[in-house]
């Protein structure tokens, strides 16, 4: 953005040697506005381009079969998806366990519409031709892999956090569906969280795996933030309903790894991961205390009082952090 | 307004955040990114991210813990009593943001942004229930509170009170009965200025990002207000809280004006943006013509919906990559001082970025503090050299 300030600097940091004259003159045309770069709205466009030709055509498969026939149908979007993936696989790139960086603009939002209409394409199939029958959940499974391995083959994080939220989908799907004789014992409830937290626990393995085996180890932050969105959610759920001993189970577990998870996250700075451990931990604090204190007005108060305790603890802790690595 | 001990720590900020996205790019060696560091001191408490994050979240239950004990001790005391006693909370967050950002010397910590943030909030909670009281018209306590969103970004800036102010600014306008002509008119005479002061050196970063935004507002409001389907389905008309005021706009006389100005208007913000150089008018103009096709194809079905998303999604992916091509095929890989590269990246083809790249490649150490985690491979072979084709 425009910086009058920044640009008003430049010239004296020339001038006292800070800068070089090609720096300054790059970083002052930035700052007052002279050179404007458009990639960013240019991705915009991109993923906005992606997202409509996805919906049209999951439009078109659902309503216009009749139209078109299906097998015309499946045929056309699936050479679209394969026109798509083999343009990226020409375009991308060898295979590398490292970041690659992209060598053009769409090659993610190509590879992205791609993945999308195949795995588009196989959801029309299972739906028309029905191949899998009453395993019908099993396909999401294929196309989390399918994801999975376009996404270590061409370096995209965005496939692979899909690829992590389609497993998840697939067991939820499996779970209340195929699996009845898996889960009916627990009820639709339990057996999702069931299987979202086992989901969790696996993405937060998988995440380690990928940073010891140094294979896309830039992908782990994805994978630990949908690993412990689930485990904490598929927790949380248990500390409202159920019998007490259920329910304080639950407190104490949600309050537990709420607390590994903040200080996991405080000693390695991943700050996002340490404000979801912090709430866990704030919210089942509450929900265990609040037992004790009674409802009302001496509730309010005891939020009020707790959250500003919260706060002063965090910010001592910080500031005597920040004194030791001073 | 602002105080200038704050608007010089936001300036001074500016300045090691942009010596730190040099620095981060590998353009700047990070020991001259310390003596700027040094130079543009900051003496203000910052807290990062999630600290930060956390305090806007912590200070904001803290307050309204505070406010519900209250409510509960009091029993609610009547809805006077209620907005008698969100007023004060107004005043004592005020009281307590100027304490935070002023003797405090609190910046970016997260909760003097919840306190901030909070005032804005009681103060809506206390005219709204004195307007009900007072059963005065909607349009008081939506005024009230639009001034007092302007006064914050005056005195504290904020994006999102710039965004906040200019909201509430627009929902008060349109509580009149020419509201939508109100609309045009303020969004004709507040976004040039508000533009303007978007670049302007007198006013506090905060201020211009508020300016910003304010201006992103405005033309977004004058877009919905000549649109031909808002017009005919009186969209800004159904944003009234007193329903007894009139319908829809009417008049035949001013459709076809409409229909002209939903496809000229976006034009005319690409233009304005492509001249001036301003990503937001370029932005709002694609925006525009991307509404302004959508209510084409509301009154003429020239396709299916899923036949019109897949040509619109395949023009958008087409229209990127030739502007990309455009741009890159420009003299220094520029045009008008547009480019398609990001600014600070080593594989851009912006002639003046690859200036900087081969001044650095004679400078020892130049770029040690970038250490980039790239296995790209043959990027930093000397000035110019990529990888990209």
């Amino acid at each position: 953005m425009i910086s009058p300030d920044v640009a008003s600097a430049i010239p004296v940091l020339e001038q006292d040697g800070v800068l070089n004259a090609e720096q300054a003159r790059l970083f002052g045309r930035v700052a007052r506005g002279e050179l404007v770069s458009l990639n960013l709205v240019l991705q915009v466009l991109l993923y906005a381009g992606v997202l409509a030709i996805a919906g049209g055509v999951g439009l078109l498969l659902k309503d216009h079969v009749a139209d078109l026939g299906p097998v015309t149908i499946a045929l056309a979007v699936g050479a679209a998806g394969c026109a798509c993936v083999g343009w990226v696989a020409r375009t991308a790139p060898r295979y590398s366990p490292g970041q690659v960086e992209s060598p053009h603009l769409a090659l993610d939002y190509i590879l992205l519409l791609g993945a999308l209409l195949l795995a588009a394409d196989l959801a029309f199939c299972e739906w028309r031709f029905t191949p899998l029958g009453a395993d019908w959940a099993w396909h999401l499974l294929i196309v989390s892999v399918a994801y999975a391995a376009l996404a270590f083959r061409f370096d995209s994080r965005v496939l692979f956090s899909l690829a992590l939220t389609t497993f998840a989908a697939w067991r939820g799907v499996a779970a209340v569906s195929v699996e009845q004789a898996l889960f009916g014992w627990a009820g639709v409830e339990l057996a999702v969280r069931l299987n979202g937290l086992t989901c969790g626990l696996v993405f937060l393995g998988v995440g380690q795996l990928l940073v010891r085996s140094q294979v896309k180890p830039h992908f782990e932050p994805a994978a630990a933030f949908l690993g412990w969105s689930l485990v904490l959610l598929a927790v949380a759920g248990g500390i409202g309903s159920g019998s007490d001993a259920t329910v304080w189970l639950h407190r104490f577990a949600l309050l537990s790894l709420g607390l590994a998870l903040a200080w996991r996250s405080w000693s390695t700075d991943s700050f996002w991961l340490l404000v979801m451990g912090v709430l866990a931990a704030y919210v089942a604090f509450l929900a265990i205390t609040l037992e004790w204190v009674g409802g009302g007005a001496v509730s309010a108060l005891y939020v009020a009082l707790s959250a500003v305790g919260l706060l002063v603890l965090l910010l001592r802790l910080r500031a005597r952090r920040a004194r030791a690595s001073a | 307004m602002m105080a200038a001990e704050c608007s010089a720590a936001e300036r001074r900020r500016d300045v090691r955040r942009a010596a730190r996205a040099w620095e981060s790019a590998g353009f700047l060696h990070g020991d001259a990114r310390k003596v700027i560091d040094g130079r543009y001191a900051d003496d203000r408490v910052r807290l990062p991210a999630g600290f930060r994050v956390l305090a806007f979240l912590l200070a904001g239950v803290a307050v309204l813990g505070a406010f519900g004990f209250l409510l509960l001790v009091g029993d609610g005391g009547g809805d006077r009593s209620i907005a008698a006693m969100a007023a004060v909370f107004a005043v004592l967050c005020a009281v307590g943001t100027e304490v935070q950002r002023g003797p405090l010397r609190r910046a970016d910590a997260g909760a003097e942004q919840a306190t901030a943030l909070l005032v804005l909030v009681f103060a809506g909670v206390a005219v709204v229930i004195w307007a009900a009281v007072l059963n005065a018209q909607p349009a008081i306590p939506l005024g009230v509170l639009a001034v007092l969103s302007v006064v914050l970004v005056a005195r504290w800036g904020s994006g999102l009170f710039g965004l906040l102010a200019a909201l509430l600014v627009f929902a008060w306008l349109a509580q009149f009965e020419a509201g939508r002509a109100l609309w045009v008119l303020c969004a004709l005479v507040a976004s040039g200025p508000l533009l303007a002061g978007s670049r302007h050196a007198a006013l506090a970063p905060s201020q211009r990002l508020a300016c910003w935004l304010g201006a992103g507002v405005a033309l977004v409001a004058l877009y919905l207000a000549v649109n031909l389907w808002s017009w005919d389905g009186g969209w800004v008309e159904d944003l009234r809280l007193d329903r007894s005021g009139p319908g829809p706009a009417t008049g035949a006389a001013l459709r076809p004006v409409m229909m002209g100005a939903t496809g000229v208007l976006p034009l005319v913000l690409l233009a304005a943006g492509a001249r001036r150089r301003e990503t937001l008018l370029v932005v709002l103009g694609i925006a525009g013509l991307a509404g302004a096709l959508v209510t084409v194809r509301h009154y003429l079905h020239l396709l299916p919906l899923a036949w019109a998303l897949v040509l619109a999604g395949s023009a958008l992916l087409a229209g990127a990559l030739g502007l990309r091509r455009w741009l890159r095929a420009g003299a220094g890989g520029e045009r008008h001082g547009w480019t398609a590269d990001a600014l600070f990246t080593a594989d851009s083809r912006t002639a003046a970025v690859k200036d900087v790249i081969g001044s650095l490649a004679f400078t020892p150490d130049a770029r040690a503090g970038a250490a980039p985690d790239r296995t790209g491979g043959g990027r930093f072979g000397g000035a110019g050299a990529t990888g990209s084709y």
